[in-house]
């Protein structure tokens, strides 16, 4: 059994039933709609995003649908998936907005694994400078803010 | 494309894999960002990815709660293996307890090695539905069969939660207040309003209740600066023990021993603290003492700091004394 999913751009994939139902959201569509050859249309994602999805579904198609949340939660990111993730920021949150849309849980993790990995040990400052994130507090409210924050010093 | 334009929800998953400093530069880096961990629903996310907690107190902050839970490093106050289980996972378990309910003592046997554990306690292993009955043992050979099981191990005649991971009762004594409010939410699932699993909830608060009462009203220091009640040592030791095992007393206070002879029944002089023997004796407070007999009952005298001021009674005074009490 396959299935076709049409990306924004509108590239056509065939894909393996299988390997669609790591999206609970073609998931939920193919059991409302039944079989059929229509292409699914996903006007979220592009080509170039729907077939790094595919790919990392493709991979983790023999792993177990785990309803154990703390399993999801808490494993580290496996060497697979660190090479996987290797890719510039602009595709990095791309995935991540299209595993959110395509309902796919642990594609999300990863995903936000890989942006929460690139935070740690950083200041504030190498944080605006990785994310090009322009500081909108003054220095007054930043002061205020560190104040605010002695719950994490000392520990 | 930007990191805020991901949007509030995303944001906060990202923020929730970051430990207690990041979080805290992370809230430094911008409005947006600092309105994130304002929230509540980051703390919650950390917590459960940090340290798998999914419970709290209900009037308490998931922060309040990831606070707390950083000064328990060793898992002594709050248990992470408990938020595994929840009302679905507990489902299978509800239904074999409102059966066991039922059962003869007779029929009480653990299913792995025979042994009838109506006394000792017959035990539920929440894991995966499994839902055999056993007695602890067996459980605890089951939990070690496979690594990385993290069930939970239910005594259902008491309905104690005990965790093997962290090797402690849940919800008692040592543990977080939000730890028992979770306990308590799970045994409410499991007794499922039956009247039998009502009673065994109201034992298990008397007991509750009662070694409370145990450790702050009995052999403390502070009791000798008020009047004060000696009860018999057997008695005391066996009501203390009965409680660490999740049940309340049996039988009425018995300060028969304490007396001089069958005819006489004052206190008999050579009497003496501390120690599990007749003819020792333990000293509690006035309030412990009139709920201990009223719930219990009494058979034999009433001996208080008033019956041992004669010069008959300098031994025992001075063994008081000695007793070192703190």
């Amino acid at each position: 059994m396959s299935v076709r999913l049409l990306s924004s751009d509108s590239e056509d994939f065939t894909v393996a039933k299988e390997v669609a139902e790591r999206s609970m959201l073609i998931k939920n569509m193919l059991e409302d709609v039944g079989d059929n050859d229509n292409p699914i249309p996903l006007p979220n994602v592009t080509a170039k995003i729907l077939r790094k999805v595919i790919e990392w579904c493709e991979h983790h198609l023999g792993d177990p649908v785990t309803n154990d949340e703390n399993e999801r939660r808490n494993t580290e990111i496996d060497e697979w998936d660190q090479k996987f993730m290797e890719v510039d920021q602009e595709t990095l949150f791309d995935i991540i907005l299209a595993a959110n849309y395509l309902d796919i849980k642990p594609l999300l993790d990863v995903g936000c694994k890989t942006v929460a990995n690139m935070i740690k040990g950083k200041t504030a400052e190498e944080i605006r400078k990785i994310f090009n994130i322009v500081n909108d507090l003054t220095p007054e409210e930043e002061a205020q803010i560190r104040k605010e924050n002695e719950w994490a010093e000392d520990r | 494309m930007n990191a805020l334009e991901l949007g509030n929800e995303l944001l906060t998953c990202i923020a929730g894999h970051l430990a207690l400093k990041d979080l805290a530069e992370f809230g430094t880096v911008c409005r947006r960002f600092h309105s994130i961990i304002q929230d509540d629903t980051v703390w919650r996310e950390a917590l459960a990815n940090q340290y798998g907690i999914r419970y709290k107190l209900p009037h308490q902050s998931w922060r309040d709660t990831y606070l707390k839970k950083e000064q328990d490093p060793h898992d002594n106050r709050l248990c992470p293996h408990l938020s595994n289980v929840d009302s679905a996972a507990l489902a299978p378990y509800v239904k074999k307890y409102q059966a066991v309910l039922n059962w003869l003592p007779k029929n009480v046997n653990c299913a792995t090695c025979g042994m009838n554990e109506y006394e000792r306690g017959a035990c539920l292993y929440v894991w995966e539905g499994n839902v055999r009955l056993r007695c602890r043992d067996c459980s605890y050979r089951f939990h070690n069969a496979e690594p990385g099981r993290q069930g939970i191990l239910i005594r259902i005649n008491v309905l104690q939660l005990f965790c093997f991971n962290c090797s402690r009762l849940l919800g008692e004594t040592r543990g977080d207040e939000s730890e028992a409010y979770y306990v308590n939410h799970l045994l409410e699932i499991l007794t499922n309003g039956s009247e039998l699993g009502r009673e065994a909830l109201r034992q298990k608060q008397q007991c509750m209740d009662e070694r409370i009462m145990q450790r702050e009203l009995v052999d403390r220091l502070y009791i000798l600066n008020q009047p004060y009640f000696l009860v018999e040592r057997v008695w005391l030791c066996s009501w203390f023990l009965r409680l660490c095992d999740g049940k309340i007393g049996q039988g009425p206070v018995n300060n028969l021993p304490l007396a001089i002879s069958e005819e006489d029944d004052t206190l008999d002089p050579s009497a003496r603290p501390k120690g599990n023997f007749v003819g020792g004796f333990g000293i509690i407070t006035p309030e412990l003492w009139y709920y201990l007999t009223d719930t219990y009952g009494l058979v034999g005298s009433t001996y208080t700091s008033d019956d041992i001021q004669g010069a008959e009674y300098d031994d025992l005074r001075q063994a008081i004394i000695d007793w070192r009490l703190i």
